[in-house]
């Protein structure tokens, strides 16, 4: 097991990164008053997802061999939801779930990649010659900065994937599995449709309390 | 105690989350991802001028079955290795897909089949990438520079073969054990459906273009330029006719060109496909199709040490059960037909795979009847001395 190198590792943990914040989206959609971070709802499913072998392979290994790792993106706010909530990014508006959305989805899932073989190029061969992709980005980063766009913990939790991908964290080594993947889309699709979704006042509470000071 | 470090952790969280705080810590890591990723270099392949053949005279010919120790097997590769000796693999088991399917390996000297082993098992492979795996299928064996042997080998999580995934490992014992497994991550959505099922090409600066394939919704051919860690670099569609182009078998012409044949999927146009690469791989263009027909079945290609292109195909309408061989002296713009090497409408006698020795002999290795892979080995002489007189098939650039 040690043999593993450090994105197998990640990648298993990633696994249980989901289960565990089905569980505890699950617990909060059941359940009323304020929730523990990391409650036994989080780690029960992690250590069931990481431990428990189904011929001869953790189930984590099942979910990877599903559907495959996630984006650091993905890892970072699902940790943060399962481990620290009050930490968690403001939930994008609107506007900006639906424009998130259709951008990652059309030319990464939709059929720009898929079904037309003719295209000699796409948006993913884009992440394994990422300099237009990286200079986009930093021009993007540098019009929030100097407006009122400016989100500081989303831009950490991109800084965090760009830095991983600077060192070949995971298996791939395309720029765009560091940034998106289909998870992600299907949570800001989901935040698109239903606005008010991940809502748990005792949790807003908490959030507003904590980020009080510094509104982003 | 309990309230400094809380007031400690506070003003952590307002650091991490200032806005000047969070533009540094993006600085850098932009930068980090900037200065670190790979930059877009001239490819080249690694290529050998033509010389004359050290075989030119020898019209020997041997075939050797290789074991068979389960009732079905298939999709055969062929390498040498550098004590000169050869490497087969193929994928053997109850039937093709089935669970019990594993890699078997067999090491071959002068037509004497030194030893065969189990290589890789379904339950191994899973073990080492850490993910299910159902069956295992198109096993792809080459050595690198420094001795190495390497395998591309085709797996299935779930579903069936349009949900494959190819997974990279290296040996440093010829093939015995194992290590370095590795996932080549090509497709964006759950990484469906890459597959692989012919020789790579070496590149000029030491690392390797492996030809694959995607088949979900769409059947088209790929390049897959990879790091010398065995890792994607960029992956590079090919270009295609009406209807599915699949396996394709790439041959350098120079260090900036190559030609791939493609197995035809097509209904409307059951010839052999051509793509062209005049920028080491970087794009691919569509050529004629060949005038050789081609009944959805594998072909291989190799471009021989006096220059000369072979190619080994099912060159029929239907059915399996003709192997011929096909040359070309003008980088394929031509084909002449060559020497039949099995003939039985009955039989298949598919998926080729050729190889070639430092001393000019020719290795071609394929499925026999799906009950056993069958190696033949030939010389040049062999090859020209057809006798045929087949008429020149034709093709185009």
């Amino acid at each position: 097991m040690s043999a593993w190198p450090l994105s197998t590792w990640i990648g298993l943990f990633g696994q249980a990164l989901v289960v565990a914040a089905l569980g505890r989206f699950l617990r909060e959609q059941l359940a009323s008053g304020r929730l523990k971070p990391l409650g036994p709802e989080s780690w029960l499913p992690m250590l069931v997802v990481l431990f428990v072998p189904l011929d001869g392979i953790a189930l984590a290994g099942h979910l990877r061999g599903l559907w495959g790792d996630l984006s650091i993106t993905s890892l970072v706010i699902l940790a943060l939801y399962v481990v620290a909530p009050h930490a968690l990014p403001d939930r994008p508006a609107r506007i900006w779930s639906v424009l998130l959305t259709l951008l990652v989805a059309f030319p990464l899932y939709g059929p720009l990649v898929l079904p037309i073989p003719r295209m000699q190029r796409d948006a993913y061969w884009l992440g394994w010659h990422p300099q237009s992709l990286l200079q986009l980005l930093a021009i993007g980063a540098g019009i929030a900065a100097m407006t009122s766009r400016w989100r500081p913990r989303w831009m950490l939790v991109l800084s965090i994937a760009l830095g991983g991908y600077a060192v070949d964290l995971l298996e791939s080594t395309n720029l765009w599995d560091y940034l998106v993947d289909p998870l992600l889309l299907l949570i800001f699709g989901w935040l698109a449709a239903f606005p008010s979704s991940f809502c748990n006042p005792s949790r807003t509470r908490i959030a507003r309390r904590v980020e009080q000071p510094h509104t982003e | 105690m309990l309230r400094s470090r809380r007031r400690h952790g506070v003003r952590m969280r307002a650091l991490l989350t200032s806005r000047v705080s969070s533009v540094l810590v993006f600085l850098l890591a932009w930068l980090a991802a900037f200065i670190l990723a790979p930059r877009p270099n001239e490819s080249r392949f690694a290529f050998t001028p033509p010389r004359a053949s050290p075989t030119a005279d020898n019209a020997e010919f041997l075939a050797t079955d290789l074991p068979r120790p389960t009732p079905s097997a298939h999709a055969s590769s062929v390498t040498v290795l550098p004590d000169g000796g050869l490497l087969v693999a193929w994928f053997a088991g109850a039937r093709e897909g089935a669970s019990d399917v594993a890699i078997e390996m067999a090491r071959v000297r002068a037509g004497r089949v030194e030893s065969t082993w189990t290589a890789l098992t379904r339950a191994q492979l899973q073990g080492m990438v850490q993910r299910v795996i159902r069956s295992l299928g198109n096993p792809v064996v080459w050595v690198d520079a420094q001795g190495r042997v390497n395998l591309h080998v085709v797996s299935v999580s779930y579903g069936g073969w349009s949900g494959s995934a190819i997974n990279h490992l290296v040996s440093e014992d010829g093939g015995a054990h194992w290590q370095s497994a590795r996932r080549l991550i090509v497709s964006p959505l759950f990484n469906l459906s890459t597959l692989v099922r012919t020789q790579p090409v070496a590149m000029a600066d030491g690392s390797w273009g492996l030809p694959a394939y995607h088949e979900f919704i769409e059947k088209h051919g790929m390049f897959l330029q990879l790091r010398s860690d065995g890792a994607v670099r960029s992956a590079e569609r090919m270009q295609k006719y009406e209807g599915g182009w699949l396996q394709p078998a790439v041959a350098a012409l120079s260090p900036r060109t190559a030609v791939a044949l493609l197995r035809s999927a097509s209904k409307s146009r059951p010839f052999i496909g051509v793509n062209r690469s005049a920028d080491g791989g970087a794009t691919w263009s569509l050529g004629h199709a060949l005038e050789i027909p081609n009944p959805d079945a594998s072909v291989a290609l190799l471009r021989l040490c006096d220059g000369t292109l072979l190619l080994a195909a099912n060159p029929t309408r239907g059915g399996r059960g003709t192997l011929q061989l096909f040359t070309s002296t003008d980088d394929g713009a031509t084909w002449a037909a060559s020497r039949v090497i099995e003939r039985d409408d009955s039989g298949e006698f598919s998926y080729p795979c050729l190889a070639e020795s430092p001393d000019g002999i020719v290795h071609l290795t394929y499925t026999w009847r799906r009950q056993g892979i069958r190696l033949c080995s030939f010389g040049r002489g062999w090859l020209r001395s057809d006798g045929l007189g087949d008429p020149m098939l034709g093709g185009g650039q």
